[in-house]
């Protein structure tokens, strides 16, 4: 955490200065106002000291004013430093994942990346906001509050000696008996949540096995876990405040008792004892305060170790340092002995792949759930690095290109179709942001879109929900195959890219597609082999990612088993012939 | 079936999670129907009606002990003060004798503060009465922390029991939902109601609610406290104090709008990770990282100033309230030095009037702060008690309905998801 502190707070290092003297200035004219209320008292009520009551206590607001005026410019200061931290903290985050290959984004995982770049930092914010704060605050305050009692009288201030661990105990206690109950009820929230989470997937197929029964209780197991769990903690803190209250009274009322005594024998004059007992109410605020930090700085440091292991991770695809120059062909693909293995995988994904593609060919994959179908037509945009042999595009290898370049050369349909937030016309546009409205529609035309498209309000400016949550899985399919078709790269790679759609529309949109991307190569991975039937080039892939056949149609049913296999599965006699 | 599922048009409700953030200042969402929703709330609350009571009944008691302390303690300081001061005075003498020969001296003054005490001059401090006092002041301090103590201690089983049975209640709700509920309503927005909304009004049910009892009973009891002790001193109070109520609340009205801007575009920025995260492939695969980059730079600007200028406004009420405060502080002394020069109250009254002038402004504020919270609460039961209400599925048929309804546009199984 400190790395982390140190170097995005460095920036700042004068604001934070000049707020650290502010706050010793507040704190300083903290410890005096008491003993300026002692002063009113033992020399102005006292003695019955009118003129002395008003030009100390004319003094006191000054002196308040002033505190006043330092604590609004400290927390100025604290404010715009601790904001501006989170601020370089989040962009420095966000930056970095966006430089991440799949592989990283992977390790990590994308909803734990959100959570590092939002409530992460977040948390190590929250505790920078504090500690310009209290932090410098409560110790300072402590310890002044320790001098100035001992000023105030030197005897009764070794009751203090007494008093503050009696008080650390007491919170200390409760930190170790609640915090751990606080984890377990995260962790029991979590479970309620997933239980829930479980059931609204699953609501249809819970009733159509009439499980109802079965989901409520375990439910409720979870529900009353929490429950038990909650009450046990909130039952534990219930005695929290009242015995740290019991705590402070108490020695209040001790404080007054010694220091009676100190007053009779004339060792102490007796708005001493007012002002000992404030110092030592501080005193004690400030422990307390210092013990509440304690839980802060053990989350905050798990949300800067999980933000620094974002930072320290390098993405482990990088542009060459002098890419190749460009070739004059373009659209041709090879796949030249490829073998993938995830990284800590003990096998390899793809073994030996190697096939070429040209400008108007189609080149199908099929094969089995989890044979790497999608895996293969990964690493044509770089998502992931081979981990032997080589792909090529127009004859260069991919490494040999920026990104940049490699990337706009394809045309990508992703298996799980991802729109963004903003206008249909926005995302047909991600690829191309040149492209005119009319080239929008045709797109659609292809992608058959455009009926749906025609209907929605507003048409092409009609609002796309994040991840395109207010259109249907088909719908978005077709809008993700427009989005492709705007850009008009030289390779396209279509994964799965027509699960959601009926036979009607798949076959339209087929017969549409041949047409428009005859100049270019293109790849699909399919289930369906009704899809890929006519396709210039099927790969079948078998279990363990080795090419099973490649060949057209007709020639695979001759000569290929995996292949047969799955046309048998999937289609009836005739659609065969 | 038809190929296209109608648009599913949720609206987005509170995207973007601010963990945790229940802060005093934060805009609260408002129910639709406040009254309605509340009295059902309390409806809810029914079975633990005795629960409640005792709980209310104890902090009562609390609070009368917490509130009569400082009294007591006056009571030992003047104690205290009237023993150092007969300890100044020659022995064998009358108190009245003592005032008539400080009068004679031309020390009018104090003799008119020593005629407003009980003393024996020569005798020194009184300390059985003080050990007396005293230990009536432990028990005192103990038996409030007590009664506080057992209030939350049933607290927690008020509102634990109360959360359990509407968690139950919801998930009992939800097995018999018609399907097109859950095509209707997205996942995310099910179970917000579950959790976030649910642990809202356990927060408040075991936090707020005795908060609030608790600031109205003390603030009616300090103010009877300080009439009791002075009438001029306590209106003087009345003055400063309703002035720290107002600027406590032009600040949080100005701080609350920051804080709405901060919500926004803390949304607004959540989103956008969000969304460029989980369509990583995708804005790699379209170069689009410049701009995403672009948009977030937007986006987190637009946080900074939001959340620094609503932390910084916020921030300024407790100076400004310390401030007035020590202006009443002053104001008290002096007026109060003055009447007890005079002899007309004790010291040891001025110093417990002090401090129930210090316990005033904070159950003012903190009430202001509850109302807000009291307000998402209700917003929060409102969305429970919505899907409590929800048209239920007729029994019978649901089983060829369910199988039926459970194909999609894929024209395959719905399985296919799990």
């Amino acid at each position: 955490m400190k790395d982390l502190l140190l170097k995005f707070l460095k920036p700042y290092w004068k604001q934070i200065t000049l707020a650290i003297i502010l706050l010793v200035i507040q704190a300083i004219s903290n410890l005096y106002l008491p003993n300026l209320n002692a002063d009113i008292i033992n020399n102005g009520v006292a003695k019955g000291d009118i003129d002395y009551i008003i030009s100390t206590g004319g003094f006191m607001l000054a002196v308040s004013l002033l505190l006043a005026i330092c604590a609004v410019a400290s927390a100025y200061l604290g404010s715009k430093t601790a904001m501006a931290f989170g601020r370089d903290v989040r962009r420095a985050i966000f930056y970095k994942v966006e430089s991440f290959s799949q592989a990283e984004v992977d390790k990590f995982g994308t909803p734990s990346l959100i959570t590092r770049n939002t409530n992460d930092v977040q948390q190590v914010q929250m505790l920078v906001l504090l500690g310009l704060n209290l932090m410098i605050m409560a110790p300072i305050m402590a310890i002044g509050g320790i001098i100035m009692s001992i000023q105030q009288d030197v005897v009764l201030s070794y009751s203090i000696i007494i008093i503050v661990p009696i008080m650390g105990a007491v919170v200390g206690l409760m930190l170790w008996k609640a915090t751990p109950l606080f984890r377990s009820i995260q962790i029991k929230i979590d479970r309620v949540n997933q239980v829930m989470r479980e059931k609204l997937m699953g609501v249809r197929v819970i009733r159509a096995f009439v499980k109802n029964e079965h989901e409520a209780k375990r439910f409720d197991e979870a529900n009353r876990d929490l429950t038990a769990t909650t009450l046990r903690v909130n039952r534990i803190m219930a005695f929290a405040m009242p015995s740290l209250m019991a705590v402070m009274n108490l020695a209040t009322v001790a404080i007054v008792w010694f220091g009676a005594g100190r007053i009779d024998s004339g060792a102490m004059p007796i708005g001493n004892l007012t002002a000992f007992l404030t110092y030592v109410m501080q005193i004690m605020i400030s422990v307390m305060m210092a013990m509440a930090m304690f839980i802060m700085v053990p989350r905050a440091e798990a949300s800067a170790e999980r933000l620094s292991e974002v930072l320290h991770t390098e993405p482990s695809i990088k542009d060459a340092p002098t890419p190749a120059a460009p070739s004059d062909v373009k659209g041709y693909l090879e796949f030249r002995n490829v073998e993938f293995s995830y990284p800590g995988a003990e096998e390899p994904v793809l073994k030996d792949i190697s096939f070429e593609a040209a400008p108007g060919e189609t080149t199908a994959i099929i094969g089995s759930t989890g044979c790497g179908k999608t895996t293969l037509v990964n690493l044509i945009p770089r998502f992931y690095d081979v981990t032997g042999g080589s792909i090529l595009i127009d004859g260069i290898d991919i490494r040999d290109m920026t990104q940049q370049d490699l990337r706009d050369k394809i045309g990508l349909v992703p298996q799980k179709a991802f729109l963004f937030s903003g206008t249909v016309a926005d995302n047909l546009r991600y690829g191309n942001e040149s492209a005119t409205d009319d080239e929008l529609w045709h797109a659609l035309e292809v992608a058959q879109a455009k009926d749906f498209v025609m209907e929605m309000p507003g048409q092409l400016e009609a609002p796309i929900e994040q991840g395109g949550a207010n259109v249907s899985g088909g719908q978005r399919q077709r809008l993700a195959i427009a989005r492709a078709l705007v850009k008009k790269p030289e390779i396209y790679v279509f994964d799965d890219s027509f699960s959601a759609l009926d036979f009607k529309t798949d076959a339209k949109l087929r017969l549409a597609l041949k047409k428009e991307t005859a100049g270019s190569t293109v790849v699909i991975v399919a289930q369906r082999v009704s899809t890929i039937m006519d396709a210039d080039r099927i790969i079948a892939l078998d279990d363990n990612g080795v090419i099973a056949g490649i060949g057209t149609h007709a020639q695979l049913m001759e000569t290929c088993d995996v292949y047969r296999e799955t046309v048998y599965s999937q289609l009836s006699k005739e659609e065969i012939a | 079936m038809s190929e296209d599922n109608k648009p599913k048009i949720q609206p987005t409700r509170r995207r973007g999670g601010f963990g945790g953030g229940r802060a005093a200042m934060m805009p609260a969402e408002k129910a639709k129907d406040f009254k309605g929703t509340l009295k059902r709330l309390i409806n809810y609350l029914k079975p633990q009606a005795v629960k409640i009571l005792l709980v209310i009944i104890f902090t009562i008691v609390s609070v009368a002990f917490t509130i009569s302390a400082p009294k007591i303690l006056g009571q030992a300081t003047n104690e205290l003060f009237s023993g150092v001061i007969s300890k100044q005075l020659p022995a064998g003498m009358t108190k009245d004798q003592v005032i008539a020969g400080l009068e004679a001296q031309g020390q009018d003054q104090l003799a008119e503060m020593i005629s407003g005490m009980e003393l024996t001059p020569g005798e020194g401090v009184d300390f059985d009465a003080i050990l007396r006092i005293l230990i009536i002041l432990a028990g005192v301090y103990l038996l409030a922390s007590a009664f506080q103590w057992l209030q939350q201690y049933i607290m927690a089983s008020v509102a634990q029991g109360t959360v359990y049975r509407l968690r139950r209640d919801v998930d009992k709700k939800l097995a018999k939902l018609p399907l097109k509920y859950y095509d209707d309503h997205s996942h995310g927005d099910i179970l917000s109601r579950v959790t976030n909304d649910v642990d809202n009004i356990a927060h408040t049910l075991q936090q707020s609610l005795t908060q609030l009892v608790h600031a109205t009973v003390t603030v009616i009891g300090v103010l009877i406290m300080m009439f009791s002790i002075s009438s001029l001193l306590a209106l003087i109070s009345l003055i400063v104090i309703p002035l720290s109520f107002i600027v406590t609340m032009l600040i949080a009205k100005q701080s609350q709008k920051q804080f709405i801007a901060q919500w926004d575009s803390t949304g607004n920025l959540n989103g956008h990770v969000e969304e460029m995260f989980t369509g990583h492939n995708i804005v790699k695969a379209f170069n689009r990282q410049d701009e995403a980059m672009e948009r977030f730079d937007e986006e987190n600007e637009r946080l900074y100033k939001a959340s620094f200028k609503a932390q910084f406004i916020s921030s300024i009420i407790h100076p400004a309230i310390n401030f007035l405060n020590n202006l009443n502080y002053v104001a008290v002394c002096v007026i109060g030095g003055i009447r007890v020069a005079n002899g007309i109250i004790t010291l040891g009254d001025v110093q417990a009037f002090i401090q129930y002038s210090r316990q005033f402004t904070q159950p003012i504020v903190q009430t202001a702060s509850i109302m807000n919270i009291l307000q998402s609460t209700v917003a929060s039961a409102e969305r429970v008690f919505e899907l409590l209400d929800e048209q239920e599925e007729i029994p019978d048929t649901d089983h060829s309905r369910a199988y039926r309804g459970r194909q999609n546009d894929t024209g395959q199984s719905a399985y296919a998801f799990l």
